[in-house]
């Protein structure tokens, strides 16, 4: 989840460089999608044109035009996996829940010696 | 944190509406603050709710005194990054804690961040960044939040994101300790419809600037 630097960065100039990349780093999100995409297009034009490397077959045509849709179809499916898959696998904090119902209970004893006033229908919702 | 002894915590509660909670937390933030003999206090800073909040936040100023419990309400919603900067103007302490005032943060969690911030002593970086961007259960130093909190020009809950790009920015170092997080007992959420709409376009503003 993190990594610990083995000896603390004391030199303020090489902080400085590796705080220049980090924001480097972040500055390139945008342009790495643009880059991304550039060379998706760039291979599917190759494909389409039927020279250079690859040749296909007429029938097959169809499919390179669709190559895009097949993409952002697969994509949708993975994504759809992963959220199913989180869902299904959720973390449920049962005992953190029962323990806190718990310690709202004392709370509002605690509170209640030491003169504070609930609302009348504060205790009729403590159902808890 | 080496001398924690010697620093002070101050613990922003942006309250609206949460007359049932509150009680709830201040008690659990004080409880444990003292089991683990930290100085804080507790800043208030309630928008005008009108379900009584502020009248619930008086009584317990009683009960466990001014220096503990500090009220800074104001008239209306004016948005949370306000709220913080407002809190932090009124702040004493060195290191400022801001989290959810509707028992979904639990206090419990306070003396692992602050145990947690020795580590930051010896530069732990975060490469491949935070695991959660909106949460906002957070340990801050006072200056660096006022800092950041000035660079930050999103509103709502991007707001939290942004925070988190801009300390990056700035070179920051950030830990993160894992909590358990129960969904609200108390009174109604504050996340609406739009929201969504104003996260998706915060979203894209810091795709593209940052």
């Amino acid at each position: 989840m993190y990594e610990a630097a083995s000896r603390p960065c004391e030199n303020h100039k090489v902080k400085k460089i590796i705080n220049y990349f980090t924001y480097k780093k972040n500055m390139i999100k945008l342009l790495q999608w643009l880059l991304g995409l550039g060379l998706f297009m760039a291979a599917w034009a190759i494909l389409l044109s039927g020279r250079f490397l690859v040749k296909i077959p007429e029938e097959q045509m169809l499919h390179v035009w669709l190559v895009p849709v097949y993409t952002l179809g697969t994509f949708g499916l993975a994504c759809l996996s992963i959220i199913m898959y989180r869902v299904y696998n959720f973390n449920n904090c049962e005992a953190a829940a029962e323990e806190l119902k718990m310690q709202i209970k004392e709370g509002k004893e605690d509170l209640k010696k030491r003169g504070f006033r609930f609302d009348e229908d504060t205790l009729q919702n403590a159902d808890l | 944190m080496e001398d924690s002894k010697s620093d002070k915590f101050s613990i922003l509660l942006p309250t609206y509406n949460e007359k049932e909670n509150l009680p709830i937390i201040v008690w659990l933030i004080s409880k444990y603050m003292d089991e683990c003999g930290y100085d804080f206090e507790i800043i208030i800073i309630d928008d005008g709710s009108p379900d009584g909040t502020l009248e619930v936040a008086q009584q317990l100023e009683k009960i466990y005194g001014k220096d503990k419990i500090v009220l800074r309400p104001r008239e209306k919603k004016l948005g949370l990054g306000t709220a913080y900067v407002h809190g932090i103007n009124h702040a004493s302490g060195n290191f400022v804690i801001i989290m959810d005032a509707d028992l979904s943060h639990h206090p419990k969690f306070i003396p692992e961040f602050i145990s947690r911030g020795a580590n930051l002593l010896t530069q732990i970086l975060l490469r491949p960044g935070v695991s959660d961007l909106t949460g906002s259960f957070r340990l801050y130093k006072k200056d660096v939040l006022r800092k950041l909190v000035d660079s930050c020009i999103s509103k709502g809950y991007v707001f939290q994101m942004e925070m988190i790009v801009r300390a990056r920015q700035h070179g920051y170092s950030i830990g993160e300790v894992p909590i358990s997080f129960v969904d609200r007992v108390y009174g109604e959420s504050k996340l609406g419809g739009n929201e969504i709409v104003h996260f998706a376009s915060g979203l894209l503003y810091l795709f593209a600037t940052t």
